[in-house]
């Protein structure tokens, strides 16, 4: 996937391994809700793993957000921001790059001595597992390995034009290197601390881009405007442990049961090792002390079936999206647009910031309630603030947005069966005609599946949002962002004849009325201005401008009738 | 208001005495039979422009597709508002004339009536669509109601056609 770089940015994020891919997601659907006020941001996607679901659902979200986006960034509109995609992937399906012992070539020369050398690091096991399903949680290698994937394609790429002209982590590297020269740079990376890609290239990100962009400039460059941060994710998923037999065929494999004390151990690494602390001006932690999600409950519970056996990699890695991944994307957005630049100069010291939500004790469990202002705080910048008087926070903008792309991408998949230029039709016979490439109308289609539901038959597959839901394990009192659970169980949808379930909850106009038609496009023809030659930036301007004069219900504050501890 | 407007036109037609515009004792009776019958022409046709215009609001915005849609619905309304509103107009004029030939003076009965009565008459024959059309326009770029509006232009198109 090539990248489109239309406007500078000097915001840069890292998404590395499936946690961080999931992460991504959730900037890009953040993106997509109109809440990155900034014009551009690059962003490059790492992974070892060529072949994982959650790298092709990223890629494929990148495809739809590049096909939709408007260009009008700041003002919270749909699509707003431009992206510049990046991808790096080390490319461990040559024969001589399978095996650490074969990337660092232990046979070659005096053997024996480099085997003892490596004997000292790493047990036998984790110099031989392939490297085709990314690191399997083991970070001592991984870290190591991430760093020479990187520092060798940058070499590969100043050696030769061939590489450079194809390399995107050369271009990417190199905007960083040119952001440092002109103003500043924010490099931010998503990941995890129990897994394996992400986990592996934290600690070692912000030394291996310096030191690219050292050999890019021959060693000629101050990096002293380039502030790195991350977001760290500790475990929030279990599934379950792998069989002996497994364990014996793969011989190295990610267990769920070692998440926590791979995390403990990566934690007290951050915090204690000086080169992070001095690289590094932020940390995110994000933890999730609430239960886990378990995949193969998760799976049963969508699919039908069991887990079956343990997940190393590859096309089936495809976990549902979880608050705390949204989290994690707000963290970026906190670090780039939130942090003022006079901050960065002052501070010395990585800085860790954490953020509590409140919860209720229910007999030995916590439930967790996830509010709109946990993921964001604060009132939009002077000059992305709204007309007539309008004074909303970050929070409440957010709320209407993706309350509004939520109820528009059900109502997309569920009335008009993902046909979007039916809907299309429909507002122009009242004369509000919008004209899309059949390219944008499969991105739209595409994307509104992907953040509500498909349905096959009579298979149901729950997009982002209800995956969020899904993953607080279906919490019926609004518990998620104060939505209503009929809202969100897209499960219900399952069968012919499916009950229960009710998108005009979302919204109190619609909750009255019942009839959604009248009532969308009642505000759709009041809140703008018939159309004859609209583009898809109309469209989701004027899309954003109905949504907006929609109010959205707080269900569990108004409906249930609890003291909250 | 409808009956009041036909048993108006009855009773003021038939209770003039005399219809002689050049008699000055019956110019009187006439101009007065004339002035009550007139305006009602008027008032009629916005009556009945104010009643299609509401049934014409009721149909709700759908996502339908097809031939049956709301707005053929409210031009339906409006079709038949027209044909109805000209039809009574018409009823009433022909009405007058009637009554005016069963005098006794019905030999300039009409001649000398109807040009008192004719002006409100055609007026109110424009009302209907004139009313109907400038309502639904100022309720569209005034009031940003566009539902009127969608009889007279749908697929940015009048009529949906042009």
């Amino acid at each position: 996937m090539s990248s489109q770089s239309i406007k500078p940015s000097k915001n840069f994020l890292i998404a590395a391994g499936g946690t961080g891919m999931r992460c991504l997601q959730s900037f890009l659907n953040l993106c997509a809700l109109g809440m990155y006020e900034g014009e551009s941001i690059d962003i490059l996607l790492l992974e070892t793993d060529i072949e994982n679901g959650d790298k092709k659902n990223s890629e494929n979200l990148v495809t739809w957000y590049h096909t939709l986006t408007t260009n009008m960034a700041g003002k919270f509109n749909y699509f707003g921001p431009v992206v510049n995609f990046y991808t790096f992937v080390p490319d461990y399906s040559k024969d001589n790059k399978r095996r650490f012992t074969l990337i660092s070539r232990v046979e070659e020369g005096d053997s024996e001595t480099n085997r003892m050398l490596a004997d000292l690091f790493y047990e036998e096991g984790v110099q031989e597992f392939d490297l085709m399903h990314g690191f399997r949680a083991q970070t001592h290698v991984g870290t190591f390995l991430m760093y020479h994937a990187i520092i060798e394609e940058i070499r590969e790429a100043v050696a030769k034009d061939v590489v450079r002209n194809k390399s995107q982590l050369y271009k990417f590297i190199n905007k960083i290197k040119e952001q440092n020269t002109i103003d500043e740079a924010r490099v931010f990376v998503v990941g995890s601390t129990f897994g394996g890609t992400g986990a592996s290239s934290i600690p070692v990100m912000a030394r291996a881009i310096t030191d690219a962009a050292k050999i890019i400039t021959g060693g000629m460059i101050q990096m002293e405007n380039i502030y790195f941060g991350a977001v760290i994710l500790t475990p929030y998923f279990s599934f379950k442990s792998p069989s002996k037999e497994h364990k014996k065929a793969e011989r190295v494999i990610a267990d769920a049961q070692f998440f926590a004390h791979n995390s403990a151990a990566a934690l007290m690494y951050y915090i204690k090792d000086t080169t992070i602390s001095k690289t590094y001006k932020r940390f995110y932690f994000i933890g999730w002390p609430f239960q886990s999600l378990n995949m193969d409950d998760y799976k049963a519970k969508v699919a039908g079936t069991d887990g079956g056996k343990t997940i190393t990699g590859g096309k089936a890695q495809e976990n549902p999206a979880h608050p705390n991944e949204f989290t994690g994307a707000f963290a970026a957005k906190h670090f780039f647009e939130m942090t003022p630049k006079e901050w960065f100069k002052e501070t010395y010291t990585t800085e860790v910031r954490f953020k509590a939500i409140e919860y209720e004790k229910n007999q030995e469990e916590k439930v967790a309630f996830f509010h709109f202002d946990d993921l964001v705080e604060g009132e939009p910048k002077a000059e992305a603030k709204e007309g007539k008087g309008a004074k909303r926070t970050l929070a409440e903008i957010l709320k209407n947005n993706l309350s509004g792309m939520y109820y528009f991408s059900l109502l997309i998949q569920q009335d008009f069966k993902s046909n979007f230029r039916d809907f299309l039709a429909a507002l122009k016979r009242y004369n509000f005609s919008y004209t899309f490439s059949d390219e944008e109308v499969e991105a739209i289609s595409r994307y509104t599946e992907y953040f509500s539901f498909k349905k096959d038959d009579k298979i149901v597959k729950p997009g982002w949002i209800p995956q969020m839901f899904y993953s607080l394990k279906e919490p019926k009192r609004g518990e998620f962002l104060n939505l209503h659970p009929s809202t969100l169980d897209v499960l219900m949808l399952k069968g012919d004849k499916p009950e229960g379930f009710n998108k005009n909850l979302l919204f109190k106009e619609t909750q009255k009325s019942g009839n959604i038609s009248d009532v969308l496009i009642s505000i759709w023809a009041k809140h703008n201005h018939p159309i004859k030659k609209g583009t898809k930036v109309e469209f989701f301007q004027h899309m954003k401008n109905t949504f907006d004069n929609l109010t959205v219900t707080n269900w569990f504050e108004e409906n249930i009738n609890l003291t909250k501890k | 208001m409808f009956n009041d407007f036909f048993a108006g036109l009855f009773t003021s037609v038939s209770d003039a005495s005399c219809m002689d515009k050049d008699n000055s004792d019956c110019l009187e009776g006439m101009t007065a039979a004339a002035s009550q019958v007139s305006p009602m022409f008027i008032y009629v046709a916005v009556g009945l422009t104010i009643l299609f215009l509401i049934l014409a609001a009721l149909p709700k915005y759908s996502f339908k597709l097809g031939f049956f849609t709301d707005i053929l619905i409210r031009r339906i309304i409006f079709l038949v508002g027209l044909v109805f509103s000209t039809l009574s107009l018409l009823g009433a004029y022909g009405a007058s004339k009637m009554l005016c030939s069963m005098r006794t003076d019905s030999d300039i009965a009409w001649d000398n009536f109807s040009p008192l009565i004719n002006l409100n008459f055609y007026i109110s024959l424009v009302i209907y669509p004139v009313l109907f059309w400038v309502v639904a326009f100022c309720f569209d770029r005034f009031l940003k109601r566009r539902k009127l509006n969608t009889v007279f232009v749908s697929n940015n198109k009048i009529f949906g056609i042009i």
